[in-house]
């Protein structure tokens, strides 16, 4: 569960968000709990919907409203944290994570931090592999400039 | 940023399955040898190369800022954890074998046993918990099964108490006590009401955890855990007699 609350709080970026997010796809995997198949994932179950939830449904209405945009500095990180330098690490990671773009967030997020393989990250996405290749190649580009630039402030 | 036209120019993806490990033996070597020669080709994977470990790092430390879901907190109503807590224990359940139906003591053990499967250290330990706030919940919990469960904070012999909350199974509560144990392996340790005679306890395996199962007035108990069977018998002894029934 922690888990689908991290994916969901990289794609939206808003605390209050997030545990919809995660809430609405725990609540939907019940009500489709039979679709699912045994011998297969359950997290990427899990996580097939959370991303379609997302997609479908969440996303739209944000973006109706205007409020698409990830502002950063609003996740409000738990307060019981480890310690303040991992604290600001997780802020510094999803702040880089945030300023790309959704498509290639989603995609990085996947496949380097929940280790996704290509064509599982496609599978969950619904888009072909070269797809998922492409957002790939184009996020570390764009994220390696990101974190050089930070690094250079 | 111009791209000098190539005849067979090297692809993004092939520098991705390049940076990804994913190229074979003979390919890899060949591709570290174009590099070697062709200077534009190493700018290119300069340019997409990148160290993840800070990132993994980072959202590692991000998992223990998740809510709780299936205790009660400050912002939603009370009931939108109770349904959360609910569905993650359907969730537990996996394949949906067991729902909705009746669950027969069999299946009450096994039901708890997919959901534990589920429980890394992680899970456990990334939620700071204030000794006060552990104890509510078990007073809470204790209460929603008619039981005083405060014995069963002290743990037993390398088994630490972490937290008690309120799941549900067949339209009835299921007190589930988390500890760690002395590798840092969670151990369950669930309590819900039974009809039928007592029974002593007894060992088991399911879905690939250990665990100790036996009723007592009423209520069936089970502990379960990655843990030796010797380590969940002695747990099994001194929780049974922390718990007043």
């Amino acid at each position: 569960m922690p888990r689908l609350w991290r994916y969901a709080l990289v794609m939206t970026g808003n605390r209050a968000e997030a545990q919809d997010l995660a809430q609405a796809t725990a609540l939907r995997a019940l009500e489709r709990v039979e679709q699912f198949r045994p011998g297969t994932r359950l997290d990427a179950w899990c996580f097939t919907i959370l991303g379609s939830i997302w997609r479908n449904e969440l996303r739209a209405r944000k973006v109706r409203l205007g409020t698409g945009h990830i502002a950063v500095e609003d996740v409000g990180l738990a307060d019981p944290t480890p310690g303040v330098e991992v604290n600001i690490l997780a802020r510094q990671v999803l702040s880089h994570m945030a300023s790309l773009p959704e498509a290639q967030r989603q995609t990085l997020y996947l496949v380097y931090v929940e280790g996704f393989s290509y064509a599982e990250a496609a599978a969950q996405l619904d888009i072909p592999i070269g797809t998922v290749m492409s957002r790939l190649a184009n996020g570390r580009k764009r994220l390696k400039q990101v974190m050089s630039d930070d690094a250079a402030d | 940023m111009t791209q000098p036209i190539e005849r067979e120019p090297v692809s993004d993806e092939a520098i991705l399955r390049y940076l990804d490990g994913h190229l074979p033996g003979g390919e890899r070597e060949a591709f570290e040898a174009t590099m070697a020669s062709d200077g534009d080709l190493k700018a290119r994977v300069a340019e997409m190369d990148l160290d993840f470990a800070p990132l993994q790092t980072g959202m590692a430390a991000l998992l223990s800022g998740a809510p709780t879901f299936a205790l009660p907190a400050r912002r939603a109503p009370i009931w939108h954890y109770v349904a959360a807590a609910i569905v993650i224990f359907a969730l537990g359940v996996g394949a949906g074998r067991l729902l909705p139906g009746a669950t027969d003591s069999a299946g009450w053990h096994q039901a708890v046993a997919d959901y534990q499967a589920l429980y890394t250290t992680d899970t456990v330990a990334a939620v700071p918990m204030a000794p006060e706030t552990r104890l509510a919940g078990l007073d809470r919990t204790g209460a929603a099964l008619g039981l005083d469960l405060s014995g069963a904070a002290e743990g037993a012999k390398g088994l630490i108490f972490q937290r008690a909350q309120i799941l549900q199974i067949d339209g009835k509560p299921l007190a589930q006590l988390v500890y760690l144990d002395a590798t840092g392996a969670p151990i369950a340790f669930c309590i819900t009401r039974r009809e039928g005679a007592d029974s002593a306890p007894k060992d088991g395996r399911l879905s690939g955890l250990n665990a100790r199962t036996w009723r007592d007035a009423g209520y069936g108990f089970i502990l379960i855990g990655d843990a030796a069977p010797d380590a969940l018998r002695a747990a099994t002894e001194e929780l049974r007699g922390k718990i007043q029934l």
